[in-house]
């Protein structure tokens, strides 16, 4: 049943890449929304009637040195909740790219890409090992590396696609080393490896999976890639943001636990870098003026929780909040890909602004406005819940309090720079000329996912009943509802109130001085690696190109393949093309022959 | 007679050099290819001369008939290939009215 949802999406992205243009546009898209659609429903009907061993093999695919690799699945709670997030959030995405790319000339190459990237974390979600998660993450880093490239007729757009393959192929590395450390101890199956974890190479394989997962998920130092990746069209960008792309780093360490367990002392760093990539994207948010680049460094900020839930252990918390995180921030990248369609490709914030007089973009406005909200955490919105979940479990563990004030002051931060968004996307009195209606679908896609956003977290999440975390049996956070709301009041509704403070005038562009700007730069980290990783790299290429290359892979080809020019040519005078000489050589080496012979004979 | 043997070998070793040289010297192609039967010729002697005067008694290796069969396989042979080698020639003078083999060296290197 569940295999459908990884097939279909497939054989539909290989089919609309390969016979996209034969299709037409009704039929191509339809293709691509059914199959996803049909993904969805088949999740359902997994989560509704599980199959009685969660173990589903299809067959042995591989045999890695005395491993063996199943072509199978692992039907747990924790997949079938990532399955439903991700083709239902996906479904969605699909429905408004319907109406987003309506104009787009090439869209069976976006559609085939935008299925083969659901179906890329399907299998990754889906499978049952290491090896065949290694597949689907490595197909999810190469669908998106095709998607942010869209435009290929943007070079910018390219290098940024360039960018994500080859930050997230380090990430496929770090992977890689734990399967290669994991097959040498005989088994990659989950079964095996999660349920005894073994102590021996724990940390090389803690470590593998860790930078796999920054990577992917976009957590300080390899995130650099995430903000360039609004080169895509909106929708991609709300897939990878949403259900697709960075959740799988959540979900490896989520799937991983008991190997993250056995490093305990690993937790901590852990969860200090997740702090540590919260608090950087969100002061990098305040700064930007590009509106998708203020929501990839949302994005950014709310996997630092993830990645501090994970690091302190509440795993549930962590996937709690990758899920109420997926639907609004679905919402919040949908609204603004409304927004941007209506304004012809505009995305500059300062150049926007008294949008919320245009009626076609109410949905859009209430869409942005709420899944906003559930962003900077305001009760009873998803991301209320969830945000509070993870702060409560990091002040509960009790390692050290710096990580929950730290964690406080970066959702008050993540308040503000949204606030500050919205004032200035929606208010003052700029008019725009004829904006570009959104059509049915896209804006159904929107009310949807409001209604996941406002009642998703609430029914999950309710701090005393926590149905998510009894399904998925993680042990719950003691939440407190009292506790929460006094938390909310003491940072989202600050940053909101300075938000509206400093910018209820409107101001007409950002604002000046060089720490802005550094900021606006996402702190230069984009130089630094450049100076520490880039730059080492190319004089080091440099190096080889000029003393070893040219050495051993121009001269030396080179050289073996005069040799044989001459020698043939030389060796080619011996055929004179007389058949007299021929006749006389042959008889010299006769004679030869017969002396040789006879000389053996005698001696 | 114990000399028998050597003076059919020695007629058969002459018999043998005169084709060779006169595949190596003659630049007419049915003069060689007579050189050539010459040659063929000359093996068939040594045969049957070792078929008749064993050099070793008894016979260490093959039966007596095993010369002469020999001889009949070389002559199919060259039989076949007189065919096939006239074949040519005759189309090669067809086609340059010239059967010099210094000539025909279109295939040099």
């Amino acid at each position: 049943m569940f295999w459908a949802a990884l097939f279909l999406p497939l054989m539909v992205g290989l089919t609309l890449l390969f016979y996209g243009p034969k299709l037409g546009r009704k039929l191509a898209m339809s293709l691509a929304c059914g199959s996803v659609g049909a993904g969805f429903v088949s999740s359902l009907l997994t989560f509704l009637h599980p199959p009685q061993s969660p173990d589903q093999v299809l067959f042995v695919w591989l045999h890695l040195g005395d491993a063996v690799v199943d072509f199978g699945a692992l039907i747990d709670p924790l997949s079938i909740t990532m399955l439903l997030t991700v083709t239902g959030v996906g479904f969605l995405i699909h429905l408004y790219s319907t109406g987003y790319m309506a104009d787009e000339p090439e869209y069976p190459r976006f559609f085939g890409y935008l299925n083969l990237f659901v179906a890329a974390m399907v299998m990754l979600i889906l499978a049952n090992n290491f090896a065949l998660l290694l597949l689907g993450w490595a197909g999810v880093g190469f669908a998106s590396c095709m998607l942010i490239g869209f435009y290929q007729d943007r070079p910018s757009a390219l290098m940024a696609a360039r960018k994500a393959f080859v930050i997230n192929t380090f990430g496929d590395l770090g992977l890689m080393a734990a399967v290669f450390v994991l097959a040498n101890q005989g088994s990659v199956a989950f079964r095996d490896t999660l349920a005894t974890p073994s102590d021996e190479g724990a940390i090389i394989v803690v470590l593998g999976l860790l930078v796999a997962a920054y990577a992917k998920s976009a957590q300080f130092p390899l995130h650099t890639w995430l903000p360039d990746a609004m080169e895509g069209p909106t929708p991609v960008s709300a897939l990878i943001h949403a259900a697709t792309m960075v959740t799988a780093g959540v979900y490896l360490l989520v799937r991983c636990q008991p190997i993250l367990g056995s490093v305990p002392e690993m937790g901590a760093l852990i969860a200090a870098m997740g702090l540590v990539s919260a608090a950087l994207a969100a002061t990098c948010a305040l700064a930007q003026t590009d509106l998708k680049r203020i929501l990839a460094y949302s994005t950014m900020s709310q996997l630092g929780y993830m990645f501090m839930a994970c690091g302190v252990g509440a795993y549930g918390a962590a996937i709690f909040h990758l899920v109420t995180h997926a639907f609004f921030k679905a919402l919040l990248f949908l609204s603004a890909g409304t927004i941007i369609h209506a304004l012809h490709g505009e995305q500059n914030i300062f150049k926007m602004g008294g949008l919320a007089r245009v009626k076609e973009l109410s949905t859009a406005r209430w869409s942005f406005l709420i899944g906003g909200a559930a962003l900077a955490g305001i009760f009873p919105l998803a991301g209320y819940f969830s945000k509070e979940e993870i702060l409560t479990a990091v002040h509960h563990d009790g390692v050290t309090q710096a990580l929950f004030y730290g964690g406080l002051l970066t959702s008050a931060i993540t308040a503000f720079y949204f606030g500050r968004a919205y004032i200035l996307v929606f208010w003052g009195d700029r008019e725009h000329e004829h904006p570009h209606a959104a059509t049915a679908l896209m804006n159904g896609a929107c009310w949807v996912l409001l209604l996941l956003t406002v009642g998703a977290g609430a029914a999950l999440g309710w701090p005393t009943n926590p149905t998510l975390e009894h399904y998925l049996h993680a042990v719950p956070v003691a939440g407190n509802l009292g506790e929460g709301l006094l938390l909310m009041c003491a940072t989202a509704l600050p940053g909101l109130g300075l938000a509206y403070a400093m910018f209820k005038t409107r101001p007409d562009g950002p604002a000046k001085g060089a720490i802005f700007r550094w900021a606006e730069q996402g702190w230069a980290l984009d130089d630094v690696q450049r100076m520490l990783v880039i730059r080492p790299l190319q004089v080091l290429g440099r190096m080889f190109g000029r003393n070893i290359e040219d050495a051993v892979s121009h001269s030396m080809p080179d050289r073996v393949g005069s040799t044989a020019v001459q020698a043939g040519s030389e060796l080619g005078l011996m055929q004179n093309g007389l058949l007299r000489t021929y006749a006389l050589v042959l008889l010299t080496g006769l004679m030869g022959a017969i002396v040789y012979l006879l000389w053996q004979v005698q001696g | 007679m114990a000399e028998q043997p050597m003076f059919f070998l020695f007629l058969s070793a002459v018999l043998f050099g005169l084709g060779a040289t006169g595949v190596a010297v003659r630049r007419n192609p049915l003069v060689m290819f007579m050189c050539i039967e010459m040659m063929l010729n000359a093996a068939n002697l040594a045969l049957l001369t070792f078929a008749r005067y064993p050099i070793a008694e008894p016979r260490t290796a093959g039966g007596p008939l095993d010369g002469p069969v020999f001889v009949f396989v070389v002559m199919f042979v060259a039989a076949a290939e007189a065919v096939v080698g006239l074949a040519i020639i005759i189309t090669i003078f067809r086609s340059r009215q010239n059967v010099d083999v210094d000539d025909l060296s279109a295939m040099k290197g």
